[in-house]
């Protein structure tokens, strides 16, 4: 049977030497979703944005799917863990939506701007489970009207993550996705919200918890990996 | 304080014999006069008592598998209330491994220590909270949020059935009987404990903070109206192997459950020739033979 294949990359950002106590966990699970979606996995590891904070890093997607070609890229932070039975999502979109596994309210940790108030849907972008298309790639497109200092200016974390490890620096890709989502009216879907639609609500498939330091991580990473019964 | 149809657990403790002489034992044995094995038809009749009873029935010690009717036993259980009900505390002591087939037969959930690691700790129990908290309203404040009767099991034992596991032991180390074994006596809920919460737990640590002792320790803390008590028929005691607690709070620090790590539990399995699959419920399930590959070490090997 002939058929055209969708190029799929499922990327992620462990830049040289960032953590493989956690990505020694993550990775082979990632590598079997990817295996799923029929997906290229790619690690971003190398710095292309030094004057930014590391995890703007993630905007090379831009870039970098571009020159792949890619119908769909999905991205998922290195230290989320998907359960084996994460079902193959993107069949339940059409290509002119992007969108997260879920999503906050905006109000509550950025400064608006003429983009947040012209949209109007306060969407506060949670990008560590990300997907968009070739038609949507204006998500991960970099910034270039606003320096690094003038985003994190711009993001004011919650109590929680103040407090924790999540300080202004580490939210501005959340900052700048919404950004992009505000500043393109890209169509957003949620993932959650699609999952109860399709009948498979709240299944504890993906585990993401960002504001533990990271050997508090691995413990309760390990944890999970019991409670899934993979170990 | 939780209903006892709330908790996981309902045990029935059918020896208080061990081959352990942990410190803090949570069971006391090593401060009982006498060493209990149930009769059949005292198990028979807790066994009956806990048709219905819509959680978990467990059997446990002391070590169970030393009671020369397990066999017996386990037959008794899983025909009456179903494997898919039955739990068994156990270490797997050696000389019994032949018993490995019954207990993948018998219980769906296995709980092993072997109390061979320093890092689990024991709650001195017989440090009781009346001799801390001396305000009575205060301390029954302290009793009614107990960790361990919000956490663990309501228990049978020959003298009965109690609200609490620890309670079932004051009752054997007081001589005291608790509720008749009765079918449906598992319905109780908190207005129905007062008699034994007020008979037992002012001798308790359970619901204070106290600094907890590596189950490898051989000695056990015991406070001084405790101590009073039980010095005159506590072969522990009169072995001197005790400490006269000083009556300080703590903050707990110890971990309780160091035993829940999976790969310590398989060790254990595998000298009966068992391994563990851990249940959608959290829990740790008996097969007999050599453990398959788990799926992460397949998912490594792939990729």
């Amino acid at each position: 049977m002939w058929e055209k294949p969708l190029k799929v990359t499922l990327f992620t950002l462990a830049t040289e030497g960032w953590h493989p106590e956690i990505t020694e966990l993550t990775f082979p699970l990632l590598k079997h979703f990817a295996k799923k979606l029929n997906a290229e996995f790619y690690v971003i590891k190398d710095r292309k944005f030094p004057d930014w904070p590391p995890t703007y890093e993630k905007f090379q997607i831009y870039q970098l799917a571009q020159e792949m070609g890619n119908d769909w890229n999905v991205y998922i932070d290195a230290d989320a863990l998907v359960h084996p039975e994460m079902p193959n999502f993107l069949p339940w979109y059409t290509k002119d939506v992007c969108g997260h596994n879920g999503h906050d309210p905006l109000p509550i940790r950025y400064r608006y701007d003429r983009f947040f108030y012209r949209d109007g849907r306060h969407i506060s972008s949670c990008n560590w489970f990300t997907f968009a298309s070739d038609w949507c790639i204006e998500l991960w497109e970099p910034c270039t009207d606003l320096t690094p200092q003038e985003v994190i200016d711009r993001c004011m974390p919650t109590v929680e993550e103040e407090q924790t490890v999540c300080h202004a620096e580490h939210l501005i890709d959340d900052y700048l996705c919404s950004r992009n989502i505000a500043k393109y009216g890209l169509k957003f879907k949620n993932l959650i919200t699609t999952m109860q639609e399709q009948g498979m609500g709240n299944m504890g498939f993906l585990w993401h918890v960002y504001t533990l330091k990271p050997e508090e991580k691995r413990a309760k990473m390990e944890e999970v990996l019991r409670h899934w019964r993979l170990v | 304080m939780r209903s006892l149809v709330d908790m996981d657990t309902i045990q029935i403790e059918i020896t208080n014999a061990c081959h352990r002489k942990c410190a803090n034992c949570t069971r006391m044995g090593q401060h009982m006069p006498s060493t209990y094995f149930m009769s059949f038809d005292e198990f028979k009749k807790a066994v009956d008592s806990m048709k219905g009873y819509p959680k978990m029935t467990g059997m446990m010690g002391g070590e169970p598998l030393l009671h020369p009717q397990f066999p017996e036993f386990c037959e008794y259980m899983r025909e009456t209330l179903g494997r898919d009900h039955l739990g068994l505390w156990t270490a797997l002591p050696v000389g019994y491994e032949d018993y490995a087939p019954i207990i993948c037969k018998t219980f769906k959930y296995v709980f092993l220590n072997d109390h061979t690691r320093p890092d689990i700790y024991h709650h001195p129990f017989l440090v009781g909270i009346q001799e801390i908290i001396h305000n009575t309203d205060e301390m029954f404040y302290h009793i009614n949020n107990c960790f361990f009767q919000h956490s663990w099991s309501a228990s049978i034992n020959p003298n009965g059935a109690f609200f609490c596991e620890i309670a079932a032991v004051f009752a054997l180390l007081f001589n005291v009987k608790g509720w008749d074994v009765e079918p449906g006596w598992w319905w109780r809920t908190p207005k129905d404990f007062k008699e034994q919460i007020e008979r037992f737990c002012p001798f308790c640590g359970g619901a204070v903070p106290l600094k907890r002792r590596s189950s490898l320790d051989s000695v056990d803390d015991i406070s001084p109206v405790n101590y009073n008590m039980l010095k005159g028929t506590s072969p522990k005691i009169k072995s001197g192997l005790f400490v006269i607690h000083d009556l300080t709070i703590s903050d707990c620090l110890e971990p309780l459950a160091a035993y829940k790590d999976l790969a310590y539990r398989d060790r254990i399995a595998a000298r009966y020739g068992m391994y563990l699959t851990i249940t959608p419920d959290g829990f740790w399930e008996p097969h007999l033979g050599e453990k398959p590959t788990p799926m992460f070490e397949k998912l490594k090997s792939w990729y």
